[in-house]
């Protein structure tokens, strides 16, 4: 599996260097330079659609949704302010565009089975032949997914956000248009509710008895 | 949580630090593509000229309403220093919830929404308890209010239509402005009501000059009254009016 979603802090998330560099590609992007525009989107895309595919909770709904938040940057260039970080303002409209769509669909975040694991959808190849077993890997993304979405939506986005995407509290506080102190108390809020799901469910319910 | 194995909690918690690797996407869909070549250079937004659009927007009736109405008649017997500062408080209650609303912190392009919200919130509680605390009348000169519902609802709502004619064109003329931003209605709605607070704090200042009535009731609940329903017109239409805007202008 390529790593190339895994972006935390001290690789370039929030850095002053890379928020720089961000700005200035999205200034000639403005200007009308198309090779400004891929070099954002190589940049950019990856790290949204890893936070498209925790927020929707399924590779092909991040994928279009990746486009349509795309779509609708180019559309709001006008709004762009000069020397800006554009970073935030695409996690936020990345965000909106999720919340849209799956309105519009008016479905669950994911879809569930029974024993609250994603259910698993054999891939095929070129041919039509499909994958007789889902990977290692495959297994662990869609059982992260699952814990993932059981969480309510603001500590899913703040435990995306922070502990998953690399973004200081700060930064991802921007992005979701609150406090920096309640994005910290959400994600951690969050990320102990995650390895607790992750944990099983004798943790869960060991924790649950621990609970005064 | 006890009982659980470390080792297996570690593994099992590469569940969750996976989901940060994933393929590289798909490159741009062919509609976007298409998008981008046929694009041209665009003029990007500059917040304080769009504070002061708005601003602009927000000062034509009070501008008007000062040309034509004569001043307080009780200006002359109010204590000049109370009568600053309450000018200097209702001023304060435009500046900045329109700040608040209208410029991004340095490097931001999304101005805060929460900051939008809180200074909002802020506003509104502070001038309507400012009307309903500090407010000094003229014996004999300043002229009170009927005590009778009647004749206080119909001064209540004469100086609240009042508001509603410095706040409306302000977040008409913000939804407009901010109608590309593309941040979602909550966070429009929180800058909208900034600006109708803003808006209604504007018409507190002017009423503040020209309104001959008085009364600890009539000015917090009339004329700060106007800053809270600013606020609320503001988190009700600029969403609305924006996503028209926004609809309207796009090809």
């Amino acid at each position: 599996m390529a790593q190339t979603g895994a972006l935390t802090r001290e690789q370039g998330a929030g850095r002053p260097a890379d928020d720089g560099r961000m700005a200035a590609l999205m200034d000639r992007y403005c200007g009308g330079e198309v090779a400004a525009f891929h070099e954002l989107y190589a940049a950019l895309a990856p790290r949204i659609l890893g936070y498209l595919i925790g927020l929707a909770g399924d590779r092909a709904t991040a994928e279009d949704l990746l486009q349509l938040t795309f779509m609708k940057l180019h559309q709001a260039r006008p709004a762009y302010v000069k020397g800006a970080n554009p970073v935030p303002w695409l996690y936020t409209i990345a965000h909106r565009t999720c919340l849209d769509e799956m309105r519009r669909r008016k479905r669950a975040w994911v879809r569930l089975s029974s024993d609250g694991n994603l259910p698993y959808e054999p891939s095929v190849d070129i041919t039509g032949a499909t994958d007789p077993q889902p990977s290692a890997d495959e297994a662990e993304i869609a059982r992260g997914l699952a814990a993932l979405a059981s969480l309510p939506a603001p500590l899913r986005q703040a435990v995306l956000l922070t502990k998953i995407q690399g973004h200081s509290s700060a930064q991802a506080a921007t992005i979701a248009g609150t406090t920096a102190g309640a994005i910290k108390v959400r994600a951690h809020r969050g990320y102990q509710a995650l390895r607790r799901k992750l944990a099983g469910p004798a943790a869960e319910s060991a924790a649950v008895v621990g609970t005064p | 949580m006890s009982e659980v194995d470390s080792a297996e909690l570690a593994a099992e918690l590469e569940g969750l630090r996976v989901l940060q690797a994933t393929a590289p996407p798909g490159p741009p869909s062919p509609a976007l593509l298409a998008s981008v070549q046929r694009m041209r250079p665009v003029r990007t937004r500059v917040p304080l000229r769009t504070l002061l659009v708005v601003a602009a927007a927000a000062v034509v009736f009070p501008t008007a309403a000062v040309a034509i109405y004569p001043l307080r008649r009780d200006l002359g017997a109010l204590p000049p220093l109370w009568f600053a500062a309450v000018a200097v408080a209702w001023l304060a209650g435009f500046l900045i919830p329109l700040s608040a609303a209208l410029l991004p912190r340095p490097g931001q392009v999304l101005p805060d929404g929460a900051r939008a919200r809180r200074a909002a919130i802020l506003a509104s509680l502070t001038l309507v308890l400012v009307g309903l605390l500090f407010t000094v009348d003229a014996p004999g000169v300043t002229i009170l209010p009927a005590t009778r519902w009647a004749g206080f609802g119909h001064l209540w709502w004469h100086c609240i239509s009042f508001s509603f004619k410095v706040s409306i064109p302000a977040v008409l003329v913000g939804a407009v402005a901010l109608r590309k931003l593309a941040s979602g209605a909550a966070h429009l709605a929180r800058l909208g009501a900034a600006i109708g607070a803003a808006g209604g704090a504007l018409s507190g200042l002017t009423l503040h000059g020209l309104c001959p009535y008085g009364g600890a009731a009539h000015v917090g609940l009339a004329h700060g009254g106007g800053v809270v329903i600013g606020a609320l017109i503001g988190a009700l239409w600029l969403p609305l009016v924006a996503g028209i805007a926004g609809r309207a202008g796009r090809p």
